[in-house]
């Protein structure tokens, strides 16, 4: 009897063990529809394209003035906002990979200081990136970006329209004086004022995907070949395309890839 | 006896089945079929932030109509939110200076030193529970109310959520997109010389207005210091703790300037003259985290002559919307 007993036990116990496993999996199967595809899918990847904005190559400290430009200037940053467009990478072989149409960049902000880019860009040796800083003409257009905050980047129509291609903002001093700079590029009538960068890099891409940071070493906008006494240049940048011209020249030395 | 022991096993595993799935299951919103509504607006306006659980519906913005414009919303019955933001003054208040209830629906920071951020009913659930504190009790006694909230929630017990998701759809209805300056950019009527020479001052940097008060909403949607006092109030800081906000305001839209005086966040000025006299000559330099945006702040501001003041303002005030303020669907319902 005992032995009969304990054998019922041991057979209860086993069904009871096995419902049990039935139960979890059945529990689990029946919700799969909430559960991702274990499978991955090779052309959506997680890549990153990242922005940081130093001075004399350390992270800028915003609000304060505590830096010194190539003319002689004190000088602070308290905004710097962007777009770049048409950004692509260059293979060993030459062939033009498109990333991005356009990004729109703020220094302050976590997520405005990098782009996830979701699709997969073939394998192999990258050695250069290129993009248009600011939106080329056909991009640029009133009511392109209609959402904040790049809506927040507005160039006045009867200046041209589109957007700023960049709000570069802070304070210098000057005997015991201070005053603001305010550095805002844009397409001035029929001029377009964006420019071209090309930087060598060196990327080896093996799983689809890649995690790129441009550096923006904020002291060049102020120098090379044009250094700038902000107390000349602060303001009345939007409507005069000799300003215009002038920070745009000194555009093509201020990224680098890190 | 066994066989009755795994017939209950196995119905319990059909039992947790079931419960395992709950998140699946059509809730208690099943009993009520309320009207979806589009919310329609030009299309160079931006997207607007609608949250999926708030949809907007004819019922629910039926009710938030009634809401807004009822003092049972009040704890002690006193006040409506219509009480003090007149329609035919833009949904603006004279007596407080808050911000008028325009076009927040595209907003995601409210009050003006940024207290809340987020959707709608956010800030709406502050109002029901800390503004008016309201007394739901009341609402459910109220055999209207409680059709009402039926008919767009579902609810037989209303809760202070229903009450601020009522409100965050009608406030999603209160929409200025009509002015006389947005027929002038479509095409459909002319500005007067004198407001076109306003509008040439507002966009260029003779005034710069526009760089906070850009875009369709006529605000950045950010916060800045306009250099009002050497020592200004406190505005963002009171939110961040960060003295780098200190003296920071959220920039209050200008469509409908016309109509909600006073202005700034304190209500100093009683005219418009009182606002550009101001950004002309009364910028204090030396104002704490002044922005840089204050271009001319050196000379005390843009220095605008009286006559460019009086184009200036020529040109403000076609930013009045008469379709907003006299919008049938938008006044009292009760």
């Amino acid at each position: 009897m005992k032995n009969t007993a304990s054998h019922r036990f041991k057979t209860t116990s086993l069904l009871l063990l096995t419902s049990f496993i039935l139960l979890i999996t059945s529990f689990l199967s029946s919700c799969n529809k909430d559960n991702p595809d274990p499978t991955p899918n090779p052309t959506i990847v997680e890549s990153y394209l990242k922005f940081k904005h130093q001075v004399d190559n350390q992270p800028v400290v915003f609000d304060t003035v505590m830096y010194i430009n190539d003319f002689g200037n004190n000088f602070s940053i308290e905004t710097i906002r962007y777009f770049i467009s048409n950004v692509a990478f260059v293979k060993s072989n030459g062939s033009i990979v498109n990333i991005y149409d356009a990004i729109y960049v703020d220094g302050r902000l976590e997520a405005y200081k990098q782009k996830k880019i979701t699709k997969a860009i073939a394998n192999g040796d990258y050695t250069e990136i290129r993009f248009t800083f600011g939106l080329d003409s056909e991009m640029n257009q009133t009511g392109a970006f209609n959402n904040f905050p790049e809506a927040a980047m507005e160039w006045p129509m009867m200046m041209g329209g589109g957007y700023h291609y960049m709000k570069l903002e802070g304070r210098y001093e000057n005997q015991n004086m201070y005053n603001h700079f305010n550095f805002h590029t844009g397409p001035l009538n029929n001029n377009k004022n964006y420019f071209q960068v090309a930087l060598p890099m060196s990327l080896k891409v093996t799983n689809g995907s890649f995690d790129v940071s441009l550096a923006m070493e904020i002291q060049n906008w102020f120098k090379n070949p044009n250094s700038f006494d902000l107390t000349t240049i602060a303001q009345g940048m939007m409507g005069d395309q000799n300003k215009q011209e002038l920070v745009k020249n000194n555009g093509f030395n201020v990224f680098s890839v890190e | 006896m066994n066989n009755l022991y795994k017939i209950g096993f196995f119905g319990l595993i059909g039992i947790f089945l079931i419960a395992g799935c709950k998140k699946d299951k059509v809730g208690a919103y099943d009993t009520f079929q309320p009207t979806s509504v589009i919310i329609n607006y030009p299309s160079n306006f931006p997207d607007m932030y609608i949250p999926e659980d708030n949809l907007p519906t004819k019922e629910g913005i039926a009710l938030g109509r009634a809401l807004y414009y009822d003092k049972i919303l009040s704890k002690n019955q006193d006040k409506s939110c219509s009480s003090c933001h007149d329609q035919t003054k833009a949904f603006t208040t004279y007596e407080s200076n808050s911000l008028a209830h325009i076009n927040l629906g595209w907003n995601d920071q409210y009050l003006w030193n940024g207290r809340f951020e987020g959707p709608l009913e956010k800030v709406m659930m502050f109002e029901v529970n800390d503004f008016f504190e309201t007394n739901i009790q009341l609402l459910n006694e109220n055999s209207n109310y409680r059709t009402l909230f039926k008919k767009a929630y579902g609810v037989d017990e209303i809760t202070a959520k229903d009450i601020a998701y009522a409100l965050a759809q009608f406030f999603r209805t209160l929409n200025s997109t009509d002015s006389k300056f947005d027929k002038f950019m479509r095409g459909e009527v002319n500005l007067t010389p004198e407001e076109l020479d306003g509008y040439d001052i507002f966009y260029t940097e003779r005034g710069d207005c526009f760089h906070c008060h850009g875009t369709v909403l006529f605000h950045d949607n950010f916060f800045g210091n306009n250099g009002l006092d050497p020592d200004p109030d406190a505005g963002l800081y009171t939110i961040t703790g960060n003295m780098n906000d200190y003296g920071k305001f959220k920039t209050p839209t200008l469509r409908n300037i016309e109509l909600t005086a006073p202005y700034m966040h304190d209500g100093r000025f009683e005219t418009l003259e009182e606002v550009v006299k101001f950004y002309s000559f009364g910028v204090n330099h030396d104002s704490p985290n002044l922005s840089p945006l204050m271009k001319y702040s050196l000379n005390g501001g843009v220095q605008l002559t009286q006559e460019e003041t009086q184009h200036l303002i020529a040109f403000l005030k076609t930013l009045t919307d008469y379709s907003f303020t006299s919008n049938p669907t938008l006044s009292n319902p009760n």
